[in-house]
Parts: C-alpha cells; sequence; structure tokens
C-alpha cells in the first residue's frame, strides 16, 4: 500500500511538471479570454465567442482567444466561477478578459485577477451585480440602454402609427429597478408624445403557471386586447416567454410590436412565425432576411420590429474587438467612440448609441460604464434612426418608486 | 492467489481515490496550467474549504451518514453575515460577529433536524436532505420579505429599492479575506493563509479530543450499533442530535469562512450547494457512509477541487468546445457521489458474503487462504 | 426543564453554562463596537458667515494611519473602526505647534464630517453626521452635454469606416 501511494504521488507530480510543458507553442503574440454562458443558457453570447474564435482563432490553435463558459446554476456554484475567470489570469500571454454576461461573482473574480496581474484589461458585459461594485472591479462595463429605451421605443411606437402603447408586465419584474424604471419613462414619454399609455399584468412564467400558462394567457388575451385598444396599438413585454405567443397573436390579430425587451431578429420571431434558422445561425444578415420575407407574407410588413443584430452576440464579439484594438493601441478605453466602432464591426449597416452610467442617488458619472443601444429595425421599412433621438435630460432623472 | 485477492480488495476499497487520482494525472497536462497556478489553487481552496467538510466527521462518528442538514449550519452563518454587513462590522470582528449572530441560530437549526432524524433513523441522509430544502424556503422568507420589514436593517445599500429584502448579490467587501490577510505568509511565488489554516488546525485537534472524551466516545457506540449503545445505558437520542448540533454549528462558521474567502455572496443560493461539495468532497477521499477520518476530509478536498480546477480547461482543450469542460466538471461531481454510494452498498454486501464464507470454511474442515485473512481481521 | 442543583458536578456544569453565556454576550458587545466601521470626511473649509477660517496647509492623520495633506477647501475621508479616536494635525507654519486630539464618534452613524477649523476654533460640535446632498441638478447638465458629444464622434467615426445603412 506504501509503494503503492508513493507511485501515485510521483505520477501525480510527473503530470503536474508536464502540465506546464504541454501546449505551450502558442503563436499569437497576446490573448484574449471571452467568458460566456452554455448553449442552453445564452445562446446568442456563446455564438459572439465563436465568431471571435472564427476570426481570430483559439488559443489551442495558436490563435488570440481563449473561450470558457460558467456553470448554468452559477448563482449556487460561484467558486466555479470565480475560479474559472481568475484561471484565465495564469497565461501569461492573456492581456484582456471579457465576461458577457456578467453574472454575480464577476467583479470578485476581476478584483482576484487584478491582484495576480495589474495589467490585464477587464470588461465586462451586461453585468447584473449593483453599478458601483461592478464598475471598481471592471475598466469597462456595458449595459443595454434601459434609461434611453424607456424613451425611444415610444417614438418608434408613434413612427409605426401607434396610438396606444401596452406594457405587459408582473409584479416580480416591475420590482428590478431597471425595468421598474424604464415603465415610468415610458409612462412619462407617452404622456410627451401623445400616445395613451396602457399597463397589463400577465403571469409570471416562472411561478407554478410556468412558461406554458404564461404563454396560453398571453395566447387568449392578445385578441381581447386588440378589441379594447384596437389595431393602432403598440405592444411591449419585459419577459422572454411572453415574446413569441405576443408576437403569433400580433400577426394574426394585427396590432404593433416595437422590439423586445432583449431584442435581436431571434427574439421571439422564429417560433411565432415557424420557420427554421439552422442554417443560418450566426449570420444576422441573412437571419434578418429570412425572418423579414415571412413577415412581409404574412402581412405585417411595417408593424414589427427588431434589432438588426443580437445584442448578446454583438456585445461578446464586440467587447473582444475593443479589447484587441486597445492591446493593439488602435483604440482607447474610455472612448464611446471606439466602443462603438468595435461593435458596428459586426452589425454593419445598424448604428449604436448609448451614454455613461449615472448614479440615480449620488449623480456621479461613472465613465467605466455605458448603456447602449441600437437601431430599430422595422421589418419591410428599414431602420429607424432610433440613435439620433435627442432625448430630454429630464427621463434621466426619473426616479424609481415602487 | 492470495496476493492477487489481496490488490484486488486493496483497489476496490480505494476505487473513488485511485480513479480521481487517474482523472487528474491525465487531465492536468490537457488543462494546460502552470504547476504554480494549480498549488496556489489549491492552499486557496483547502482554506476556503476545509472547515466545511471537517463539519460532516461528527455525524458520520455517530452513524447518521452524511450530513446533508449541514445546509442549515451555512444559511445561519450567511444570517450572521448580513447582520455584520448591516452594521457595517469590519475586518475579522465582522467575522466574528457574524459567528456570534449564527451560532444560536445554527444550534437551534440543528437542534431541530437532529430531533427530525430521531424519527427517520436509518433514513438521516435523505431527511438531511429534504429537511435542507424546507429550510431553503424558510431562509427565503426570512430574508427575501422579513429583513426590512420586520427585522430592521439598517443599511439601505444591502437592501432591495423597494424597501424590504436583501439583495441578490451582497458585497462582502468589508469583511472579503479579513480572516485569510490576518495572517499572509509568502513561501516564494505562493501565498499561504496561515491564520486560515491555523482555525482549521484548531478545529482537527478539538475533533481528535472530542472523540476521547465520554461524549465522544459514546458517539461511536451510537454510530456502531444502536440498540448495543441503548442497552449499555447511553441516551442515544441525545447523542445524535447533540452531534448533528455540532456538525451544524462548524457548517456555520465553515460558511462564514468560506464566504469571507469569496468575497461576495449570492444571498438567495450562496448555500445551495454546500452540503453537496463537501460530501462529495469526503466521499472522494475515500470515506463513506459509516467511516471517515481527518485523511480522507484533506485527500478529498484535494482531489475533488484539483479536478474541479483542471477539468473544465483540459475538456475543453480535449474536446474543442468550452461549454464540454463545463459539462464534464459537473459530471464528474455528481459521478463520484452516485459512485461511491454504490461502492459502498456493493462493499457491505460483498463483506457479509465474505464472512458468511469465513463462517462456512470455519465450521468444515482446514484453514483456507480467506479464513486465514478473516482470523488475522 | 427545572434545574436542580444537588450534586457539586450539577453545580459546576450550571455555573460553567452561566459563564459561557455571559461571555457570549461580552464578545459580541466588543465585537460590536470595536468592530464597527465608520467614515469620516475631514473638512477644511471656511465658514459661510467667516467665523471660522481654514487652516492654510496641514497635515492630518487620524489614529494609525497615513497622514494627508489639506489645502484650504480640501475634503478627503477615513475610514475608521470603533468609536474612539485620535487625531493628529501638523501644520506646515512650523511656528504652530502640533496639535493633537481625541474625539469620540456616535455609534449609529455611518458617515461623519469633521472639520479641522471648527475643531481648532472650539467650535462644538466639530462632528456632524453627513448627509448626501440632492444631486439632480448638477448630473442633468452633465448628461445632457457630455453624452451627445459622443453621439457626434461616434457618425464621425461610422462614416469613416464606410458603413452602409440599410434599406
Amino acid at each position: 500500500m506504501q509503494r503503492f501511494a508513493k507511485i501515485l504521488a510521483l505520477a501525480l507530480v510527473l503530470s503536474l511538471v508536464m502540465g506546464a510543458t504541454a501546449f505551450a507553442a502558442p503563436k499569437a503574440t497576446f490573448h484574449i479570454g471571452i467568458v460566456t454562458g452554455t448553449v442552453s443558457q445564452s445562446e446568442d453570447d456563446l455564438r459572439g465567442a465563436e465568431k471571435l474564435i472564427e476570426l481570430y482563432g483559439s488559443v489551442k490553435d495558436g490563435g488570440m482567444i481563449q473561450h470558457i463558459t460558467y456553470p448554468d446554476d452559477f448563482m449556487s456554484q460561484q467558486e466555479t466561477v470565480i475560479s474559472n475567470i481568475v484561471s484565465l489570469a495564469d497565461d501569461p500571454l492573456m492581456k484582456a478578459i471579457v465576461v458577457n454576461q456578467s453574472i454575480p461573482g464577476t467583479a470578485e473574480a476581476f478584483k482576484r485577477v487584478r491582484e495576480r496581474n495589474p495589467n490585464i484589461l477587464l470588461l465586462a458585459g451586461e453585468p447584473h451585480e449593483d453599478p458601483d461594485v461592478i464598475q471598481k472591479a471592471a475598466d469597462l462595463a456595458v449595459n443595454s440602454d434601459f434609461i434611453a429605451r424607456g424613451y425611444t421605443i415610444i417614438w418608434a411606437a408613434k413612427q409605426l402609427g401607434a396610438k396606444t402603447f401596452v406594457h405587459i408586465s408582473f409584479p416580480r419584474h416591475m420590482s428590478y429597478e431597471t425595468l421598474g424604471r424604464r415603465r415610468m419613462i415610458m409612462e412619462q414619454a407617452c404622456k410627451d408624445l401623445g400616445l395613451n399609455f396602457a399597463f397589463e399584468t400577465a403571469p409570471d412564467p416562472t411561478s407554478d403557471v410556468g412558461i406554458a400558462g404564461a404563454q396560453q394567457f398571453i395566447l387568449e388575451k392578445v385578441p381581447q386586447w386588440i378589441q379594447k385598444y384596437g389595431k393602432d396599438t403598440a405592444f411591449f413585454c419585459t419577459n422572454d416567454a411572453h415574446t413569441e405567443p405576443l408576437l403569433k397573436q400580433l400577426l394574426t390579430y394585427g396590432g404593433m410590436f416595437v422590439e423586445a425587451d432583449l431584442p435581436s431578429p431571434l427574439m421571439g420571431y422564429p417560433g411565432a412565425l415557424g420557420i427554421d434558422l439552422s442554417k443560418e445561425a450566426g449570420d444576422f444578415p441573412a437571419i434578418l432576411k429570412k425572418v423579414e420575407a415571412a413577415i412581409k407574407a404574412k402581412g405585417g410588413a411595417g408593424r414589427f420590429g427588431t434589432w438588426a443584430y443580437s445584442y448578446g452576440y454583438t456585445v461578446t464579439a464586440g467587447l473582444g474587438e475593443l479589447a484587441k484594438n486597445i492591446i493593439e493601441k488602435k483604440a482607447k478605453i474610455n472612448s464611446l467612440n471606439d466602443l462603438y466602432k468595435a461593435f458596428g464591426k459586426f452589425t454593419p449597416g445598424a448604428k449604436w448609441n448609448g451614454a455613461y452610467f449615472v448614479d440615480n442617488l449620488t449623480g456621479v458619472r461613472a465613465t467605466g460604464h455605458v448603456l447602449v443601444y441600437m437601431d430599430t429595425y422595422v421589418f419591410g421599412k428599414g431602420y429607424l434612426p432610433t440613435t439620433q433621438q435627442k432625448i430630454d435630460p429630464k427621463y434621466f432623472a426619473i426616479k424609481f418608486v415602487n | 492467489m492470495s496476493g492477487k485477492n489481496k490488490l484486488g480488495r486493496v483497489l476496490a476499497d480505494n476505487a473513488v481515490v485511485i480513479l480521481f487520482i487517474l482523472l487528474s494525472v491525465i487531465a492536468i497536462p490537457f488543462s494546460g496550467f502552470s504547476v504554480q497556478n494549480i498549488l496556489q489553487e489549491m492552499f486557496t481552496r483547502l482554506g476556503r474549504n476545509s472547515f466545511l467538510v471537517l463539519a460532516l466527521l461528527l455525524p458520520i462518528y455517530a452513524g447518521m451518514g452524511l450530513n446533508f442538514g449541514m445546509t442549515l449550519g451555512a444559511m445561519a452563518g450567511q444570517i450572521g453575515l448580513i447582520m455584520a454587513i448591516d452594521w457595517g462590522i469590519a475586518g475579522w470582528r465582522g467575522l466574528v460577529f457574524a459567528a456570534l449572530v449564527g451560532t444560536p441560530l445554527s444550534i437551534l437549526l440543528g437542534w431541530i433536524c437532529g430531533a427530525v432524524m430521531n424519527r427517520a433513523k436509518g433514513r438521516e441522509m435523505v431527511t438531511g436532505y429534504i429537511l435542507a430544502f424546507f429550510m431553503n424556503g424558510v431562509y427565503m422568507f426570512l430574508v427575501l420579505f422579513t429583513m426590512g420589514a420586520v427585522i430592521p436593517v439598517r443599511s439601505a445599500t444591502i437592501l432591495l429599492t423597494r424597501g424590504y429584502g436583501i439583495r441578490n448579490t451582497l458585497n462582502l467587501d468589508l469583511v472579503r479575506a479579513s480572516l485569510d490577510k490576518l495572517l499572509m505568509l509568502r513561501i516564494g511565488p505562493f501565498f499561504i493563509p496561515v491564520a486560515t489554516y491555523l482555525v482549521i488546525a484548531v478545529l482537527c485537534v478539538f475533533i481528535v479530543w472530542f472523540k476521547k472524551t465520554k461524549l465522544g466516545q459514546d458517539m461511536r457506540a451510537v454510530g456502531h450499533d444502536l440498540v448495543v449503545a441503548d442497552s449499555a445505558g447511553i441516551p442515544v437520542e441525545r447523542t445524535r442530535i447533540i452531534a448533528v448540533v455540532i456538525s451544524t454549528v462548524l457548517a456555520c462558521y465553515g460558511q462564514i469562512i468560506f464566504l469571507q474567502n469569496m468575497g461576495n455572496m449570492a444571498t438567495y443560493n450562496a448555500h445551495d450547494q454546500t452540503g453537496f461539495f463537501a460530501v462529495a468532497a469526503i466521499l472522494v477521499g475515500g470515506a463513506s457512509v459509516k467511516k471517515a477520518s481527518l485523511l480522507n476530509a484533506f485527500l478529498g478536498i484535494f482531489l475533488l477541487h484539483l479536478m474541479f480546477y483542471v477539468s473544465p480547461r483540459a475538456g475543453q482543450n480535449l474536446f474543442g468546445s468550452a461549454m464540454i469542460g463545463e459539462y464534464f466538471r459537473q459530471f464528474v461531481g455528481y459521478g463520484v457521489i452516485a459512485l461511491s454510494l454504490v461502492l459502498y452498498a456493493w462493499k457491505t454486501r460483498r463483506d457479509a458474503v465474505f464472512a458468511r464464507e469465513v463462517l462456512k470454511n470455519n465450521g468444515s474442515s482446514g484453514h483456507s487462504d480467506a479464513a486465514k485473512e478473516g482470523a488475522a481481521k | 426543564m427545572k434545574i436542580s442543583l444537588k450534586t457539586p458536578k450539577e453545580k459546576r456544569r450550571f455555573l460553567i453554562r452561566i459563564a459561557l453565556v455571559l461571555l457570549y454576550f461580552c464578545v459580541t458587545i466588543f465585537v460590536l463596537f470595536n468592530g464597527r466601521g465608520h467614515t469620516i470626511l475631514i473638512d477644511n473649509k471656511d465658514a459661510d458667515d467667516l467665523s471660522y477660517e481654514a487652516v492654510d496647509g496641514m497635515e492630518v492623520s487620524i489614529d494609525s494611519q497615513e497622514s494627508a495633506e489639506y489645502w484650504p477647501g480640501d475634503r478627503d475621508k477615513a475610514v475608521v473602526r470603533g468609536q474612539k479616536h485620535k487625531i493628529r494635525i501638523s501644520f506646515f507654519d512650523e511656528e504652530i505647534p502640533e496639535f493633537e486630539a481625541t474625539f469620540t464618534v456616535p455609534f449609529s452613524v455611518d458617515m461623519l464630517i469633521l472639520s479641522v477649523p471648527k475643531m481648532l476654533a472650539g467650535i462644538e460640535p466639530f462632528i456632524e453626521t453627513f448627509v448626501a446632498p440632492d444631486f439632480v441638478d448638477t448630473f442633468e447638465k452633465e448628461e445632457s452635454a457630455e453624452s451627445f458629444d459622443s453621439f457626434e464622434d461616434m457618425y464621425d467615426g461610422l462614416q469613416q469606416e464606410d458603413y452602409y445603412i440599410g434599406s
């Protein structure tokens, strides 16, 4: 038994030593670590990382990109989340780490990466942690702009010819600061632009009715809502599961849809239209074309909108691109312009806009935290210049009261 | 014949340990991590997880299996930490405060847990598991609804904006790494959290000492045979409750140590996997439902976490997809628990068959190899 | 539960329990007070009515923390633990002797302002609870100015890259 143990110990040590030498033939002069969810959790984010690998190669094959994923149940496996991200810093060539989405634990992981190697650039996409926590840890954080979109979605609805705006949600979502505050901004924007604002409650898909029950509710309710508010009504829902049945019924019974909460041509449309996009995976112009053709065929031209590119996909790929540009000294970390350029590379034709995050409580502007949004694409009509709209600063001052 | 048999037995008895060492030996080179990095990570994780795993030992001595109910202690520890952050108590004092708040809570929870387990003798493990789910609901209610509404909370920054309920992720900056950094030793390229190790060492000494006390001896007797212990005048139920209470209190401290190292706390999920990973670690270390030692605990933590650390990257480098590495890690984690439980059942049966054979051979003629071995035992 | 104190063993056990409970409370109170963190904003500003004036250059250190330089109008912060603290001020004007004082902060307050000029002038109270001012006005201005600047930058950038605009 003793000898056996000795042999095992020797084998362990040997393998540790081998570990240092194997896979030590990198060709890229620096590496970028990309952390995303898995296919089952957030497919679009992962596709963005695959796009980067396609462009710049995987570290394993001598390329630039080291892609890892975090566990699906990331909330209860913080230890793994943190150590996975930190493990990227072991690579001496690692110059930047991009996490999208920046789930809880990212800020702590970033702190540890800094302790090990302060030169690594740390970028956070769609942080879930409190703004002041992630701002302290990351060099740059990017969120979808819940403030500006509260106004631009209403503006776009008006361009489509809507007279009423219906906001569909439920109490759990309305208790989130981002979603609750956006609703209040929308209400104010409706008042200013001359639309009627209506709030409808739908069941929470995470409650006991489940996703199926929540979707059934939407299927049954939409015809009644259209009767109640008329056909010149734009609908908006905060939950992804509600999107698909909502689109399906709006296509049949009339009504409008500006864009989803997390807009993407893949959000709701393929299911609602019953089209197969497996061939087009990751090729957004092709996806957009196919969805557009299907919507026109159903007579929905000019009534339905989206972002032409998936937000999650673009943030992963765009932040990776930005990191590469910064390391190659072609871009600066605190330049919004460079950020939009990097994003724009993956969204040809669409424009980005945004602003720095401002703390609602202290009024401090955080230059390391950007809120972004994109032009709305209306099927059968083309881009709306959403990003060129001037937004009255008073909307930014609307505070969340529940 | 006998030598081969013996080797077979050694292999079978240590199957999980051997399997893990083999997997690690294969996975380490593929992960591409440097030796220094892996060792540093192991030092950190030993400090972070040991206390939690050691909390499992006493109930095993008392014959109550693997105490999945330790999750209750973890919840108590988290409530303590929430209070410490709320009151703005910084540094190691914050940890002590959290432990002091957590202690009475975990004693209460441990007592409830032990009392329930006494009504479900022989099914303690699944009872503890389900009890943890139930208490999770109570914890949610307490933290999500009563904190800020019934239980006063001073600090607005840890509350949800709606005015009651604690935020989803709690930033533990005030107490972050305060135990680890109390006495951080630098040896070559490695950082060793000496203070944390000292706390763990004290716990080890306590366990060794406790086994020698009257209560510890009673516990072993209870663990060996309930009926015999009862007829020997040992208060069986009380002893079992004490074992669970101590385990729960230790789990409470363990979770505090774990979280101070992590630096932030998923308020509603941090305890979800606590029991599960602690159990996985001790099983990987070669412990069984009936038998465990300090060595099992430390060996297990080392092997499990080595595997957890290297397998995602190794899986990725082997299969070319980041996801597969992650799934591989999960598969290994759950797989090992299943494997060691199956092996334990199989071993129990094998030993029974073996014992019967020994008896039979003794009853009839001569001394077979098996009998000799049996006699030697 | 009835506590009987018949045998010496039971008596001893009872005493030990009482001692443990006492110890528990003592340690709790100790860490609660001793570990309590406060943020002290150290101020060096004139009074509105000029009843006291800012110090023209000094170095302030609290407890054994590193000292910081203060010019008139400066405000910095120190994070301290516990309620009793020592403040040491050395002036750039070497003719004024070093000033040393101890002060206590109220247990329940997270953030306070300590005005050094007030303290030197002997005006009580020189420590006040800090209340965050309302920032809404200032940040509105900043927001509109900054973010719209960058919009234009963005379009310049996009045009250089020659992106097509979808139909």
